[in-house]
């Protein structure tokens, strides 16, 4: 039985770890969203998604510069059709995980009822993760994004969706 | 000798049999062993018929496996451009932000 609980907890660890943070507490929004986005993408899945990016496609081709380094890529979304449809005390959970030492904040920012919040997760000293939690009145963000390791993964990840005007 | 004991010597007399008997009798019991020819015909086909099925059904088993691996990746592929859309747009909102509390910081050091 200790066995078996030990195998668990391990499991579990390794889940955690996986993903640098357990999102799981996010799951109580989905029912009070009005839409909800939830994407889970590992190390592997990543790995083999990256072949069926094609470089000449412009949109596939910054996504394959871009993730090439990642080892994961966890998202949740939820759209709310009201304002102050949850409350910013709610994150608690996800906010207290990023009390652990390998968590340092880089962007904190509060106005009314809206919160920014950038953490950095490193592991012996060099950066190789991020989170992004963006809650706007009507809508929560979480990223988790895992092997953000260089300047210019940001870069790439900051300028993905901006439309390249020489195309 | 009685009529009696010369017919029944006679009829116990060693006759070798005609020409060719040997033979005939081998041939003969090789044939009733062997199965006839139409019915080897439908083993083999049978066999044959099998062969193809499992050679078939590995083949069609692969090709739907590829397929789904397919459509898996295609899955994959786009939700990550989803995600990097998404995470692309609130990293450049929280670049912004972050600007702008820069500046005002720079304005709020160069009024004092």
């Amino acid at each position: 039985m200790r066995k078996l609980m030990l195998a668990v907890l391990m499991m579990a660890a390794t889940t955690v770890m996986a993903q640098q943070l357990d999102l799981k507490s996010l799951d109580k929004f989905a029912d009070r969203a009005k839409g909800k986005t939830q994407i889970d993408l590992d190390e592997a899945t990543l790995k083999s998604t990256g072949g069926l990016l094609k470089d000449k496609k412009a949109d596939e081709g910054l996504a394959k510069k871009s993730t090439e380094n990642l080892k994961g890529l966890f998202l949740r979304v939820f759209e709310f059709d009201k304002k102050g449809a949850y409350k910013l005390d709610e994150l608690k959970p996800i906010l207290d995980q990023l009390k652990a030492p390998n968590w340092t904040p880089f962007l904190r920012n509060k106005e009314e009822d809206e919160q920014t919040e950038i953490w950095m997760h490193r592991t012996n000293n060099e950066i190789d993760g991020m989170l992004l939690i963006a809650a706007e009145s009507n809508e929560l963000t979480v990223i988790n994004v895992l092997g953000l390791t260089r300047p210019e993964d940001f870069s790439n990840l900051k300028n993905f969706g901006i439309p390249n005007i020489k195309e | 000798m009685s009529p009696f004991e010369h017919d029944l010597r006679e009829s116990l007399k060693r006759r070798e049999p005609p020409q060719g008997f040997a033979e005939s009798v081998l041939a003969r019991a090789s044939a009733m062993e062997r199965p006839h020819g139409h019915i080897q015909f439908s083993r083999w086909l049978a066999v044959a018929a099998l062969v193809v099925l499992m050679v078939g059904g590995i083949a069609a088993s692969r090709v739907i496996q590829e397929r789904r691996r397919q459509a898996d990746g295609e899955k994959a592929k786009e939700q990550l451009i989803v995600a990097l859309r998404i995470t692309g747009s609130k990293l450049r909102l929280a670049h912004e932000k972050f600007s702008a509390i820069q500046q005002r910081t720079i304005e709020l050091q160069s009024q004092q």
